[in-house]
């Protein structure tokens, strides 16, 4: 990892892909967290509570969105609209990174995930220098995995039952990329 | 897992099995610690770095080994020597434990691991009735592995170059142990 993995990062508040801008949250942003935050089936498989009101999707900017650097709000460039979050989380000690994301169900198979994770995966790789990303889904959300699967991360292992989610066990379905795979499909 | 996991732990600071005691750390087993803590072969598969001298042997059972609960010196009943040690960490969100053990190369090859293993399996599912115990080990070490599956573990994966040990990526073999796992019978006799 580059020893400025800070100033990359704040060097890249603001990522554009062809049809997503990745951006720092925004106060005004509020209305577009609630849709996906309060939408049962789009938080079904996240640990993530979720909003019912605009007060608290509020308080997820304040508390948790401008928490650190390394969040950005997904925005649909066409219309405006953040219809989602991709968050990266540095492993210094192991030279890696793992992300989480959420996408608002009205936007699922379209591709955005995809678009979004893969320039993420290259700000990871190409500019941080990382030497490994990973991430987990949950069993029954195979959907993520493949997504994962289009931006070239690997199927690496299921541990069973790993995670307790809302009361429920779940299976961690694991996806690394290391940096050989990263540059060698480039 | 029981809301009493520090008094059972506790009550279970002293675990006997057919051939060895799981006890706490003393400070009579400096020698013992050096003697695994120095040698290179016994380090090549564990993340800690070991040790060198009998001061620095002396401040890990101060610093590490005395400061928690869920850490047993593995001990030869017969001899009275310290062959290693195994350790639990709780993790309560998810209700699981993940556990590691080192074994003093010398007495490798002879189901000791397994031994203890096997014991503290039995405190974490009837003792601390946690729901999964997970572990792993580097590649390159497939006798952990042998020992994992030779006590009911399962193996779930292989993460490639997730650790960076010594200076090494290393590739990490995840093995797991559900609570149905555990307590389901080998054959179901229908």
């Amino acid at each position: 990892m580059v020893k400025n993995y800070n100033e990359v990062l704040y060097k890249n508040e603001r990522m554009t892909t062809e049809r997503l801008v990745l951006r720092k949250f925004e106060e005004g942003d509020a209305t577009d967290i609630l849709e996906y935050a309060s939408d049962a089936e789009t938080i079904a498989n996240l640990i993530w509570e979720g909003s019912t009101t605009i007060e608290e999707a509020k308080a997820n900017i304040y508390d948790f969105y401008w928490s650190r650097n390394g969040i950005w709000a997904i925005r649909h460039a066409e219309s405006g609209k953040v219809i989602g979050c991709i968050d990266l989380r540095l492993a210094h000690d192991d030279d890696k990174a793992t992300f989480g994301y959420v996408l608002n169900r009205n936007y699922w198979g379209h591709g955005y995930m995809t678009e979004a994770l893969k320039v993420v995966l290259r700000l990871c790789f190409e500019q941080l220098k990382l030497n490994r990303v990973e991430a987990n889904h949950f069993d029954g959300n195979a959907a993520s995995g493949r997504v994962m699967e289009k931006a070239g991360m690997t199927y690496e292992g299921t541990a069973r039952q790993a995670e307790k989610v809302k009361g429920v066990f779940r299976d961690c379905v694991k996806y690394g990329i290391i940096r050989d795979d990263y540059l060698r499909q480039k | 897992m029981v809301k009493n996991h520090n008094e059972v732990l506790y009550k279970n600071e002293q675990i006997e099995t057919q051939r060895l005691i799981l006890r706490k750390f003393k400070i009579s087993d400096t020698a013992d610690i050096l003697e695994y803590g120095s040698d290179a072969e016994t380090l090549e598969h564990v993340g800690w770095p070991g040790l060198s001298t009998l001061e620095e042997a002396q401040a890990i059972i101060y610093d590490r080994y005395m400061a928690r609960n869920g850490l047993w010196a593995i001990q030869i009943t017969d001899t009275g020597k310290v062959i290693g040690l195994i350790n639990l960490h709780l993790n309560h969100d998810h209700d699981k434990v993940a556990l590691g053990y080192m074994i003093n190369r010398q007495y490798w090859g002879m189901g000791y691991a397994s031994e203890a293993l096997k014991a503290v399996l039995y405190l974490c599912f009837e003792g601390l009735r946690v729901n999964r115990v997970e572990a792993e080990h580097y590649t390159g070490n497939p006798a952990s592995g042998r020992v994992m599956e030779k006590v009911g573990m399962k193996r779930e994966g292989v993460t490639a170059k997730s650790h960076l040990v010594k200076g090494v990526f290393r590739d990490v073999v995840l093995y797991g142990i559900t609570w149905d796992d555990y307590f389901r019978p080998a054959v179901l006799d229908l």
